[in-house]
């Protein structure tokens, strides 16, 4: 680990009000690259600092209100198996409809020959070849800002219905 | 000796309410400000970390304790800020000068800060939302990278890719 890459790490605790080492004070003082981003962790520490705080007391009564009042439903928990799901549900709807798209623009619409094999080489059979961390890193750059902005011309998940979004994955299963 | 959060979950559901009233005094105003960095509005904050507490104590069936229960929290945070941005399609940001901010004893000082922090707040909102939040979690709440992964479901070595990349890009943007 280099001396940058060990500074990074004693970042956030600095910013907490932990000490530098003799030896970190000086590379500090002498690397601009580490001064930069020293300068954005503490930034970031600040950031939310000024505002009105939240009131723990206040929001422990509603909670607590709330939790006696309604009873356990296990439904409007969001769990992290389901977020994971969504998510890749996302991002294959999302190249689902990015490849329909294209295919209409560059594909005028023929009749079908039924003898014709189905189609191969699909974005989704591309996905299908991709370990775990490689589909985690790729759904994870997958933003909803992105998905919520499509090109020009090509509909976003927003502008589908549930019959619609349905009809899209279902093209991706036959 | 203080118990740790997960003593206090099992106080909780054991039957010892005021374990609960701990939980959310230890980790509702950081769970606020780190939602805050994440884009939502100052308004809102009461109401989404109300949320988050409300569904991380109904839901504590189906927490087994893999992750903490910070991370367990603020991943339901996480995902409800989410859910709001989505709905909103947009983010309104509200301002950091525009809240009551008390006075303080150095106003250069502090003034210096606060607009390195909104200079950071305006470059946050332009990072792919896993950057942002794995900076903010790393830089603003300390997290180590395992608890980073636990919060938002993704690897160690992902974590630190997208805390590298934001970092980059923020030095780039704010210097």
């Amino acid at each position: 680990m280099t001396p940058c890459e060990r500074l990074s790490e004693r970042m956030p605790a600095m910013a907490a009000g932990a000490d530098w080492t003799p030896d970190e004070a000086a590379h500090l003082a002498s690397c601009p690259d580490c001064a930069a981003e020293w300068r954005l962790v503490k930034a970031a520490a600040g950031v939310g600092g000024k505002l009105p705080a939240v009131d723990p007391a206040r929001i422990s009564a509603r909670v607590r209100a709330r939790l006696a009042a309604e009873p356990a439903n296990e439904s409007t928990v969001i769990p992290i198996r389901s977020a994971r799901r969504g998510r890749w549900l996302m991002g294959l709807a999302a190249a689902a409809v990015l490849v329909l798209a294209v295919r209409a623009v560059v594909r005028p619409p023929a009749p079908v020959d039924p003898g014709l094999a189905a189609p191969t080489g699909t974005v989704l059979s591309e996905l299908e070849e991709l370990s775990s961390n490689e589909l985690e890193s790729v759904l994870g750059d997958w933003d909803e800002e992105q998905v919520g902005t499509p090109a020009a011309g090509v509909p976003g998940l927003s502008d589908l219905s549930a019959d619609e979004l349905e009809r899209v994955l279902r093209s991706w299963e036959t | 000796m203080t118990p740790t959060d997960e003593e206090l979950v099992a106080s909780y559901r054991a039957g010892v309410e005021a374990a609960a009233d701990e939980l959310v005094r230890r980790h509702a105003t950081s769970l606020g400000r780190f939602l805050y960095g994440s884009g939502a509005p100052a308004a809102e904050l009461d109401d989404l970390v109300q949320e988050a507490f409300f569904r991380a104590f109904r839901g504590l069936d189906g927490w087994r304790g893999e992750a903490s229960f910070r991370s367990w929290l603020y991943r339901i945070g996480t995902n409800l800020n989410r859910d709001r941005f989505r709905r909103q399609k947009g983010r309104q940001m509200v301002p950091i000068e525009d809240q009551e901010i008390p006075d303080h004893a150095d106003p250069e000082g502090e003034a210096g800060a606060n607009e390195m922090e909104t200079r950071l707040l305006d470059e946050l909102e332009r990072l792919p939302r896993l950057q942002r939040e794995v900076f903010l979690l790393r830089a603003q709440q300390g997290l180590e990278y395992d608890q980073i992964c636990a919060t938002l479901g993704t690897t160690p070595g992902a974590a630190r890719v997208h805390y590298h990349h934001a970092v980059k890009r923020l030095k780039e943007a704010v210097g």
